[in-house]
């Protein structure tokens, strides 16, 4: 790519601390949820999973903080 | 669009328009449109308004201020109910069609609004004419007036019941919380809440199946009862996705002033056509809730006609007695009974005797069928609201009072005369003890609404008895309570302020934890994210003043809008369906077209399929079980497939992924001897010889046969013999030419 891209409602996750996203890719039952990581804290969630993911997080004992944008 | 008479008085007819004008000041020598302009002229000027409201008598303002009540519109059997239970009305003379319904048109009062002219009225068992009034007139009209009951006092004897205000605001608020805590509940195609949902919200609010128990009194359904009442409350919105959600937050709701809070549910109960007040009943009795919308109001308007002092009891049957004699005669939840109309033809004293014999078998009919509802009212909703107190002998009903805040709703007219409610604001008033196990005992004679609608949403309840609340705080009420906009110091302020003692510091710690909890993940629904080329890229554009939080190498995450002017910017929306740019083959190998730049189709697509290039992926049976291992399912790469192919998913690689997948289907095959008979009776006849049959191993219908290997020799010699002839080529039909439609067999 030679152009700047602005993807707009795309839902992603950040965390404080890299290992809690490892974490989360090595679990199966976040890891569908999950798409590109960008980093070593932010990942792209798959659009439409977003309330799946929140669900399993709370269940894994997280509490999010759910933001909209 | 206002409610006006203007529009509809051209249909009256000239002759009943002219006693209306009467009221305006106009005279029975006008002409049709003089009457039109002197009524028009007269509803336009307010100060004509209210001298013509001042000339009415007392029950034809009262049906002014029944149909404002109900909204400006009203069916003419809730109307004439309305009439007859406020107690003030002309003399009765039960001729034909006398009712007060004709009276009131020829005042000018009322037109029809859904027949077919705004001066036709009927009423019979299964249609009632919905009237309705200018809304210049109902706009100045005041509250109903009534006869006051002539009802003796009764020594309560027995316990007395009562709720508090503070356990009615409890209770409520958290009704409201759980519907915000579910995220709304779903409806379903015709409107009303899905089963399930019904359920989830009970368990929510720890109801039981059968009921909820207030006090020892039971209030049947009452999922039901209160959805009923809150969506005629307007506390619940339909969204545009079918879901069912509360208009305001229960904070909100709590600010308001508890007389409006009650009112308003009152109104909901009133409107309400669903529910039951009683557990058990005929299950066609009031189907669409007309009767017991019309009781309700009947009801209501019998308690104001209550003598006001606030001391006295009254005996439940008495107070039957005196609305039967108000409604009685004309009100049933079902079919309203008939007074026996003479002709004449009978002597005074028979048509006495046949009289006689109609009130005794309404009145039985009425005990037996509208008595048990009228005391449920009182059980339930009247009790539950806190507007009513009750004596109860042994396990029977048998009086009751109204309360402060019942006769606050019930003589709104007095609104003066009772002491002015202070609006709930959030209150330093110490009403709870936290203790250091996270429990908070609420005390309910001191806490205010604001101060519940906080607990409410901040912690869970675990109980609640008459004098005292028992809550919980834990770390998901605190996230939840955090999720919902409040701050931590917020959390604390409020605690603390509400606490008769000082809160404990491992509290103070332990909220602190819990918050600092939710920051370790924080999870975007739209984010608007800016990907550069490279990081040097960013770090120049960052430089020139972009503003942005940089969340990778080559990404920034907007904070602010609007999106910043950058040449040759490329745009993709999430929210909208992504591009059909992949195309796959009947072996599974997809490809992505190239220069396709989104964030989630290659990663979607490695999570089902091997990478091959940058632009390339092969789907194997083992990649896709791979994939459906963690719990996908089939389905998901299916529509991910039917989304973006350019294509339709080839047949053959779509029933190999459902294989793949774990579905079965099966096809036989194995090598055969087969024998083909075009023609329908060489067919029949070589498959029902008893000659060839053991040659033979099977057949398939239309026209094929199965020969036993070991058997072609005979089976030939056989057909040698008949004289067929026989080609060793079978005539197949070419593959190019199927087609699915014609398939055969």
């Amino acid at each position: 790519m030679t152009q700047p891209v602005l993807h707009e409602n795309l839902p992603i996750i950040e965390v404080a601390d890299s290992l809690i996203l490892d974490s989360l890719y090595t679990n199966p039952t976040t890891a569908q949820c999950l798409l590109t990581r960008l980093s070593s804290t932010v990942a792209v969630v798959a659009p439409g999973k977003v309330d799946v993911l929140l669900a399993r997080l709370l269940k894994l004992g997280h509490t999010p903080k759910v933001l909209e944008a | 669009m206002p409610l006006y008479f203007d529009h509809d008085l051209s249909r009256v007819g000239a002759d009943k328009l002219k006693p209306m004008v009467k009221l305006w000041g106009g005279d029975s020598k006008m002409r049709k449109d003089e009457c039109i302009a002197c009524i028009c002229a007269g509803l336009k000027d307010p100060q004509k308004v209210q001298a013509a409201i001042s000339s009415l008598a007392s029950w034809e303002r009262n049906a002014l201020a029944l149909i404002k009540r109900m909204g400006g519109v009203i069916q003419f059997n809730v109307l004439k109910v309305g009439l007859l239970a406020c107690g003030l009305h002309p003399r009765r003379t039960y001729s034909y069609r006398d009712d007060f319904i004709e009276p009131l048109f020829r005042r000018g009062l009322i037109l029809a609004t859904d027949s077919y002219s705004p001066d036709y009225f009927s009423e019979n068992y299964s249609y009632s004419t919905r009237l309705y009034s200018d809304e210049r007139l109902l706009a100045q009209v005041g509250f109903p007036e009534y006869a006051p009951m002539e009802i003796p006092h009764m020594q309560a004897h027995g316990e007395i019941h009562f709720r508090r205000t503070s356990a009615v605001a409890l209770d409520v608020l958290g009704m409201l919380q759980a519907i915000e805590n579910m995220g709304g509940l779903k409806l379903t195609q015709s409107g009303t809440v899905r089963v399930n949902d019904e359920i989830k919200l009970r368990k929510a609010l720890h109801w039981d199946e059968q009921g909820l128990d207030v006090d020892g009194f039971l209030f049947p359904n009452p999922v039901q009862a209160w959805l009923g009442a809150f969506r005629y409350s307007d506390l619940l919105e339909k969204t545009g996705d079918s879901q069912l959600i509360i208009k305001n937050s229960p904070d909100h709701f709590a600010r308001r002033p508890f007389r409006e809070q009650i009112y308003l549910l009152l109104e909901g109960f009133l409107r309400s056509s669903t529910w039951w007040e009683l557990p058990v009943r005929n299950t066609y009795l009031d189907n669409d809730g007309k009767g017991r919308n019309q009781g309700r109001l009947a009801l209501m308007l019998a308690l104001s006609a209550l003598p006001l002092n606030p001391e006295v009891f009254f005996s439940i049957r008495d107070f039957d007695q005196a609305l039967y004699n108000r409604i009685g005669e004309d009100f049933a939840l079902d079919y309203p009974p008939r007074r026996p109309f003479f002709y004449g033809s009978k002597t005074p004293e028979l048509q006495k005797q046949e009289l006689l014999s109609w009130q005794q078998k309404t009145r039985t009919e009425w005990l037996k069928q509208e008595f048990p509802w009228l005391a449920s009212a009182f059980t339930t909703w009247l009790y539950f609201l806190g507007l009513v107190e009750l004596v109860v002998e042994g396990s029977q009903l048998t009086g009751f009072r109204l309360t402060q805040i019942g006769r606050e709703i019930f003589h709104p007219e007095l609104a003066t005369v009772f002491k002015p409610e202070v609006h709930a604001t959030v209150s330093d008033q110490p009403a709870w003890i936290v203790q250091p196990n996270f429990d908070i005992i609420v005390y309910l004679d001191r806490v205010n609404a604001l101060q519940l609608a906080f607990l409410e949403r901040h912690a869970e309840r675990a109980h609640a008895h008459k004098h005292t609340a028992h809550y919980r705080i834990n770390r998901e009420s605190i996230y939840r309570g955090l999720e919902s906009g409040t701050t931590l110091d917020q959390i604390i302020t409020t605690l603390q302020t509400g606490s008769q003692a000082e809160l404990s510091q491992n509290i103070i710690v332990e909220l602190h934890e819990w918050a600092s909890l939710r920051e370790k993940i924080s999870l975007r629904r739209n984010a608007q994210l800016l990907e550069f080329p490279s990081a040097q890229t960013l770090q120049d554009e960052f430089a020139q003043g972009l503003v942005g939080t940089v969340v990778a190498e080559r990404f920034l995450l907007l904070t602010s809008s609007p999106i910043p002017p950058l040449s040759g910017l490329t745009r993709i929306n999430y929210a909208e369906p992504l591009p059909k740019d992949l195309t796959v083959t009947e072996t599974g190998i997809i490809c992505l077209k190239h220069g396709a730049h989104d964030m989630v189709t290659a990663a979607q697509l490695s999570q089902w399929a091997i990478p091959i290039s940058g632009f390339e992926w092969q789907l194997t049976a083992k990649s896709v079980s791979v994939a459906l291992r963690p719990g996908r399912k089939i389905t998901e790469l299916l529509i991910l497939l039917n989304n973006r192919l350019k294509h339709s998913l080839p047949p053959l690689l779509e029933l190999a992924l459902r294989s793949w997948a774990g579905e079965s289907y099966t096809i036989e095959l194995e090598s055969v001897i087969v024998v083909r008979c075009p023609q329908e009776e060489v067919f029949q006849a070589i498959v029902t010889s008893p000659l060839i049959k053991p040659a033979l191993k099977g057949y398939l219908d239309p026209n094929l046969l199965f020969v036993i290997p070991d058997q072609v020799e005979i089976f030939h010699q056989y057909l040698h013999w008949l004289g067929f002839g026989v080609s060793d080529q079978l005539q197949t039909i070419p593959i190019v030419s199927h087609r699915k439609a014609h398939r055969p067999g």
